[in-house]
């Protein structure tokens, strides 16, 4: 049964060391209220990020000193006035203050089935000859079937997902007007914490059910100054003054 | 064929790669929409009728000039996108081996790319043995923003056109410090001998790599762009062919259908970063 808990109650489960990931994508529905609220806690929480390319959460918790890791694929985003790369994320690389691995967002996202279906790797064609492959040592198996090399990659599994969603009902199912990665990122991820725009009495068709999800929390605006379609555009001045502070 | 003398760098660029896409193809595009979306559009308008349009996220034809779904800053902007694609459907990418081919044309950048065709979004190498900056160790002088998608949709796409804008002799290194995409000496190695970018579009000119040796070729030359400066802007040997075109203007009709498709001046920002950078 999903719960509904307060947003206290939410960072409860999050606990130091978690591989935690955040829907939305880019510069749409971060779950911003709740990391801004992780961000302050006091406890050391060494959290592993998987960016899926998804800046703001990452810059946000990596400012308060609680990121020791990361793995995306991207790290930039198109805001009005240009391209924008989070100024303090690609310091903490290039001086090596964070541990830090990087993909092709396709490996990721076959990387993420693989955990979401409980198998051991999987395919992930096309990357034998990038950097990747030799960096992050993907190895490469025989097909039985037609007897050809295939690269694969190996299962994300995230601890915990944080998702912000237009709509819960009173069931514990979602409703999300653009969902991105969410579900998936639901599938894989071992606990579900979602905050929502508005709760409502039932929703006819969700998006995501509630047996994926662990606890919804009502945080209205929680994705401010990104965008939460129906609800908000993004607010370019102040996404360019977070990600480059 | 009528010839428009009111073009900007960014139109010019647009129409070269409209040109080469067809009815068959079906095109994603990523950053620096104006010239993947605006030469999809435009060949939609001009040649290609039946040329489909898929981008990250969003899917559709005969739309606006307009940044990515997700970058929404008009309240329910979102209500003009005809569906909504999500992501992991999305990368089932053009995978000739699967049913759902995500797209066949994609459009690449690069901090670097070299005479092979390699592209890297990764970083650029620390050339300096010890400075505070790399104190501990990071391999990186400048690191870049990341490879997004890249190396997969070269490999799953039928036809990959590079695009930069800049034409230096820092951009156009001899090979990249890091691989996004691999370029044609590594390919080739890998037993992909036909596969290769389909063009290599720059401020200065149009390039490709059909070539025995998998070296890139100067295609055209921008009018007014001479042989001297594209030499002096790349930092490798380019393969010169005995006669050098000049890249075909935008036609009337060309710019008429992009004056249409851009009425919020997308084409003269881009421009305005070409010339600038």
């Amino acid at each position: 049964m999903t719960e509904f808990v307060s947003l206290k109650k939410a960072l409860t489960r999050i606990q130091p060391g978690d591989t935690i990931v955040f829907g939305g994508f880019q510069t749409n529905r971060a779950p911003v209220a709740f990391v801004q609220a992780l961000a302050r806690k006091r406890t050391p929480l060494r959290l592993s990020v998987l960016s899926f390319p998804n800046p703001l959460p990452l810059t946000l918790l990596h400012a308060a000193g609680q990121v020791a890791s990361l793995q995306s694929s991207f790290n930039g985003v198109v805001l009005e006035n240009g391209f924008t790369v989070p100024r303090r994320i690609r310091q903490a690389i290039e001086t090596g203050q964070i541990a830090w691995q990087e993909s092709d967002v396709y490996a990721m996202i076959q990387g993420l089935r693989a955990g979401a279906q409980g198998l051991p790797f999987m395919p992930a064609p096309g990357l034998a000859e990038s950097a990747y492959a030799e960096k992050n040592r993907y190895q490469s198996v025989k097909s039985p079937y037609d007897g050809g090399s295939i690269l694969v990659v190996p299962p994300l599994r995230p601890d915990v997902a944080v998702l912000h969603v237009q709509q819960a009902d009173r069931q514990g199912n979602v409703w999300i007007a653009d969902p991105l990665n969410d579900q998936l990122l639901a599938q894989a991820a071992r606990r579900v914490i979602v905050s929502c725009e508005e709760i409502v009495e039932r929703i006819s068709q969700p998006t995501i059910a509630a047996v994926y999800l662990d606890c919804i929390v009502h945080l209205p605006q929680g994705a401010v100054p990104t965008s939460c379609a129906g609800h908000y555009a993004q607010d370019d001045a102040r996404l360019h003054a977070l990600l480059t502070s | 064929m009528k010839q428009s003398v009111n073009y900007n760098l960014a139109q010019l660029l647009t129409c070269v790669l409209a040109r080469d896409l067809e009815n068959t193809d079906i095109v994603a595009y990523g950053l620096h929409a104006e010239l993947g979306l605006g030469a999809a559009l435009l060949a939609q308008m001009l040649h290609a009728p039946y040329l489909r349009i898929r981008h990250g996220l969003r899917a559709g034809s005969g739309l606006p000039l307009s940044a990515p779904a997700w970058s929404e800053r008009m309240h329910q902007g979102w209500k003009q996108v005809d569906y909504w694609e999500e992501h992991p459907d999305m990368l089932l990418w053009g995978n000739p081996a699967s049913p759902e081919t995500f797209s066949t044309v994609f459009f690449i950048g690069g901090m670097q790319i070299d005479q092979w065709g390699a592209t890297n979004l990764i970083g650029i190498r620390n050339r300096v043995r010890s400075t505070k900056q790399n104190a501990a160790g990071s391999p990186y002088a400048v690191r870049g923003p990341g490879s997004v998608g890249t190396p997969s949709a070269a490999f799953f796409c039928k036809k990959y056109y590079i695009f930069s804008l800049m034409h230096t002799p820092k951009v156009f290194v001899p090979e990249v410090d890091y691989v996004s995409v691999p370029g044609t000496n590594r390919l080739q190695e890998l037993g992909y001998l036909d596969k290769r970018p389909r063009l290599c579009v720059t401020p200065l000119g149009v390039f490709d790599w059909d070539t025995r040796d998998g070296r890139m070729q100067i295609r055209s030359l921008h009018p007014g762009v001479s042989l001297e400066t594209v030499v002096a802007q790349t930092g490798f040997n380019l393969q010169i062919p005995a006669r050098i075109p000049v890249t075909a203007l935008p036609t009337k009709k060309e710019i008429v259908q992009l004056s249409r498709l851009d009425q919020q001046g997308a084409f003269e920002r881009l421009h305005e970063k070409m010339t600038h950078s």
